[in-house]
C-alpha cells in the first residue's frame, strides 16, 4: 500500500488504510512525543491522541508537503496541548521559569542515551523550547505562542537551554564503563534507555 | 532560524536519530474504537446479492421461456409436428412421435391453421368463450359444466399418473381423429366425453394448448395444469413471448431534504447558520433494462444519475431601532449661522441580507429492482416498484460549513472538502402510472429514495442526511423478441 493509497483510504474511513498508517507512523509519532513528554504513560497517550488526530484531520492535509512533516506538526501541536492541560491541572505558572538542575550524573558524551537523559532532566519549558527551536525550527514568536509566554521569555528559555547543552556536552568525553540499565516496560511498549555514568 | 553551533547541530542530529520501537498492533487496538472508520464495506455482499439476484432472474427467465416454448409448440400445425415435449407430470409416456404413429394436433378452424402461431394465440384468446360455447353445444352441456368437467377430469388424471396408452391413432384427411386404446387402466369422465365426441377432439386440443389444460394423444389426455380461465391480465404486447425484454428511460426532477445536525458539541460554529439551508430542484435520469413476465412482474437493473442541489439562502431584512444623542433640530439665522439643538434621537437601521450559495451533489448509481404491473383499464396500468441503488461515483461542489473559520466556505469538485466520496447503498420505492400502446409504455413515476448514510465524513463536526423525492417521466419500449 503506497502512501497515496493510505491517505486516500484514511479519507474514506477505510480500516485497512488507517491501520497501515498507524503501523507506519506509530514509532515516529511516539519518538516525537517522547521528546516533549517525560513520562512514558503520558507520551503513550500523546501518541494515541496524535494518531487519532492525524486520521481524523487527514482531509486537511494538503499533498503539497510531505505527510511525515504534516504528521510531525500535528503531533507537536497535540503534545503541547496535552502538556498545557497537564500544567493547568498542576496550576503552575509557565512564566516562572526555574533554573534547571541538570544532573551532575550526566556525562559529557554526546550520544543518544545522554541526550535522552539530558532532555528528561530538563524542566518542561526548557525541553519544549529546545525541541521547538532546534528540531522544529520555530521562531521565538512561535515558541512564545506555544508556551504561552512572552517572546522575551522564550528567548531567555531557549538561550539558557542552549547554554546548558554547551555546558553539558562540550567537555571532553569521559565515558566510563559503568552502565546502568533502566527499562520501562508497559503495555505495548518496550523502551530501553542506557545511562552512561 | 538562528545559527546553531557545531555542538548544537550534533545535538540536533542525535536527537533526530533517536527512535523507539512500538508494538503497533497494541496501539491499533487501543485507538481503533476512536477512529472514524466506516463499517466494513459491503461491496462483496452487495455483488454477491446482485449475482444471486441475476442468477435467479436468469433461471426464472429460462424457465418461463421454456414453458412458453412448450405452450407454443403444442399449437403447431400438423405439418410442423415431429416431436412432442414431454409433460412434466407424465414422465416416460412419449419421447418422440412421427406423423404416422404419434400425437397429432389439429385445428378444425381453417383460419387458425393459415395463420402463424402468435396469431393463433391472439385469436384464441379472443375466442375462448366462443370455443367453450361450441364445446358445450356439441356436448350438450352448459358452459360451466364444460369447465367443471374439465377440472374434474384433469384432477382424476392427475391422481392417476399410471396411465400408459399406446399411441396408435392415425389422422385422416377430413380432420377427424381415429384412435385405438390398447391399455385402458382408468376411465375418467373426460375420456368418456372424448369417446362419445371424437369429432370435437381437435377443438379440445386447441383449448388445451392455449390454456395448458392437457395434451391429447390418441385417445388419452396428458394433464398439464388445472383449468384457469383468468383473463384479467392483458399482456402489454400480446405478440411477444414472455418474459418480455424491455428498456426504459426516465427523466425528471428531484428534491432533496437535507437534515444537518452538529455532532461535535464543543464546536464553536454558530448553529443558526444551518437554518437557512434548503433543497432545490435537481434532475435525475435512469436507464433501465429488464424482463417483464406475463403476469406483470418486472425484474430490472439499470444506471441512475442524479444531481441534488441545496441552497443556502439568507434574504433576511433586519430592522433595528435604538436611541442615541443627536441633532433634534437646527436653526439657520439671517447671517447664515446654524444653531443645532441636541437631544435623544431614534435611529432606525435596516439591514438587507442578500446571501445565496448553492451546493450540488452529483452521483451515479447502479440499481436493481422489482416491479409489478397492475392493469386497471384497457391501456392504463399502475406499477409499484422497489429497488436498491449502489453509488459508484460521487462529486460535490459548492459550499460547506467550516469548523476552522466558523463560516461558510466555497469549494469546487476536487478541492479538499468534508463530503463523503465513498460508496453508499440507498433504497428507492416508487409508484408509476403508465399508458400502454403497442410496444410502448409512457409513464409518470413518483419515487422516494431513503438514504441511510451521511453525506459528510464521520469526523466532521456536523452531519447531513438527505432523502430524495423525485418525479419522472418514463418511456418503455418492448421489442417483439
Amino acid at each position: 500500500m503506497t502512501e497515496a493509497d493510505i491517505i486516500r483510504g484514511c479519507r474514506e474511513g477505510d480500516e485497512r488504510s488507517c491501520k497501515a498508517l498507524v503501523e507506519a507512523y506509530s514509532g515516529y509519532v511516539y519518538t516525537i512525543c517522547k521528546r516533549y513528554v517525560k513520562e512514558d504513560d503520558v507520551a503513550k497517550d500523546c501518541m494515541q491522541e496524535s494518531l487519532i488526530q492525524v486520521i481524523r484531520k487527514i482531509n486537511q492535509y494538503e499533498e503539497r508537503g510531505k505527510l511525515k512533516s504534516w504528521i510531525s506538526a500535528v503531533t507537536v501541536k497535540k503534545c503541547l496541548d496535552i502538556i498545557r492541560k497537564e500544567k493547568r491541572h498542576q496550576s503552575s505558572d509557565i512564566d516562572l521559569v526555574a533554573e534547571p538542575s541538570v544532573g551532575e550524573t550526566i556525562s559529557n558524551a554526546l550520544n543518544a542515551q545522554d541526550v535522552v537523559i539530558f532532555l528528561d532532566l530538563l524542566p518542561d519549558q526548557y525541553r519544549i523550547a529546545l525541541n521547538l527551536f532546534l528540531i522544529e525550527g520555530y521562531s521565538h514568536k512561535e515558541i512564545s505562542e506555544q508556551l504561552g509566554v512572552t517572546e522575551s521569555s522564550s528567548r531567555s528559555i531557549v538561550s539558557r537551554g542552549r547554554k546548558m547543552i554547551l555546558e553539558r556536552f562540550r567537555l571532553e568525553n569521559k565515558r566510563t564503563e559503568n552502565y546502568i540499565s533502566k527499562q520501562s516496560t508497559y503495555k505495548g511498549f518496550n523502551t530501553k534507555i542506557v545511562i552512561v555514568k | 532560524m538562528n545559527q546553531l553551533n557545531n555542538l548544537e547541530e550534533e545535538f540536533k542530529k542525535v536527537l533526530e536519530g533517536i527512535s523507539y520501537d512500538v508494538d503497533t498492533s497494541v496501539v491499533w487496538q487501543d485507538i481503533k474504537g476512536e477512529l472514524p472508520i466506516k463499517k466494513k464495506k459491503r461491496r462483496s455482499p452487495f455483488w454477491l446479492l446482485f449475482g444471486v439476484f441475476a442468477l435467479a432472474l436468469s433461471g426464472v427467465s429460462v424457465m418461463l421461456v421454456l414453458e412458453q416454448e412448450n405452450a407454443i409448440d403444442s399449437l403447431s400445425q400438423k405439418t410442423d409436428i415431429t416431436e412432442i415435449k414431454q409433460s412434466q407430470n407424465t414422465p416416460n409416456i412419449y419421447d418422440k412421435t412421427d406423423l404416422n404413429q404419434g400425437i397429432k394436433y389439429e385445428s378444425n378452424a381453417k383460419s387458425y391453421t393459415k395463420n402463424s402461431k402468435k396469431n393463433q394465440i391472439d385469436k384464441l384468446t379472443k375466442n375462448d368463450d366462443v370455443i367453450r360455447s361450441n364445446i358445450a353445444l356439441d356436448l350438450g352441456l352448459e358452459n360451466n359444466q364444460v369447465n367443471n368437467r374439465f377440472s374434474e377430469s384433469t384432477g382424476l388424471l392427475n391422481q392417476d399418473p399410471t396411465l400408459n396408452m399406446k399411441a396408435s391413432g392415425k389422422e385422416n384427411l377430413n380432420g377427424t381423429y381415429n384412435a385405438r386404446s390398447t391399455n385402458h387402466i382408468t376411465k375418467n369422465p373426460l375420456e368418456s366425453i372424448l369417446d362419445e365426441h371424437r369429432n370435437h377432439l381437435s377443438i379440445l386440443s386447441l383449448i388445451k394448448s392455449q390454456k395448458r389444460v392437457a395434451l391429447i394423444s390418441n385417445d388419452r389426455l396428458i394433464p398439464q395444469i388445472g383449468i384457469d380461465y383468468e383473463t384479467q391480465i392483458i399482456p402489454l404486447n400480446s405478440q411477444s413471448r414472455f418474459p418480455q425484454f424491455f428498456t426504459e428511460l426516465r427523466l425528471g426532477t428531484l428534491l432533496g431534504v437535507a437534515q444537518n445536525s452538529i455532532t461535535d458539541m464543543n464546536s464553536e460554529f454558530n448553529e443558526d447558520k444551518f437554518n437557512n439551508e434548503s433543497g432545490r430542484f435537481g434532475y435525475s435520469a435512469n436507464l433501465i433494462a429488464g424482463l417483464e413476465t406475463l403476469n406483470g412482474w418486472a425484474f430490472f437493473a439499470g444506471i441512475n444519475f442524479s444531481n441534488e442541489v441545496y441552497n443556502y439562502r439568507n434574504q433576511n431584512i433586519e430592522d433595528t431601532s435604538f436611541t442615541e444623542e443627536g441633532v433634534t433640530s437646527f436653526h439657520i439665522d439671517g447671517n447664515g449661522n446654524t444653531n443645532e439643538n441636541r437631544g435623544p434621537v431614534t435611529v432606525n437601521s435596516v439591514t438587507n441580507y442578500d446571501l445565496n450559495w448553492h451546493r450540488q451533489h452529483k452521483n451515479i448509481a447502479l440499481g436493481i429492482g422489482l416491479a409489478k404491473r397492475i392493469y386497471m383499464l384497457k391501456n392504463f396500468s399502475v406499477r409499484p416498484e422497489v429497488s436498491v441503488l449502489y453509488n459508484i461515483s460521487q462529486e460535490h461542489s459548492g459550499y460547506y460549513f467550516s469548523e476552522d473559520s466558523g463560516d461558510i466556505e466555497k469549494f469546487n469538485n476536487g478541492d479538499t472538502n468534508p463530503y463523503n466520496i465513498s460508496d453508499n447503498v440507498k433504497y428507492r420505492m416508487g409508484l408509476g402510472i403508465h399508458y400502454n400502446f403497442e410496444n410502448i409504455s409512457i409513464g409518470l413515476i413518483g419515487t422516494y429514495v431513503y438514504n441511510p448514510n451521511n453525506y459528510l465524513n464521520s469526523s466532521n463536526f456536523y452531519q447531513s442526511k438527505s432523502d430524495l423525492f423525485s418525479t419522472q417521466l418514463s418511456i418503455n419500449y418492448y421489442p417483439n423478441w
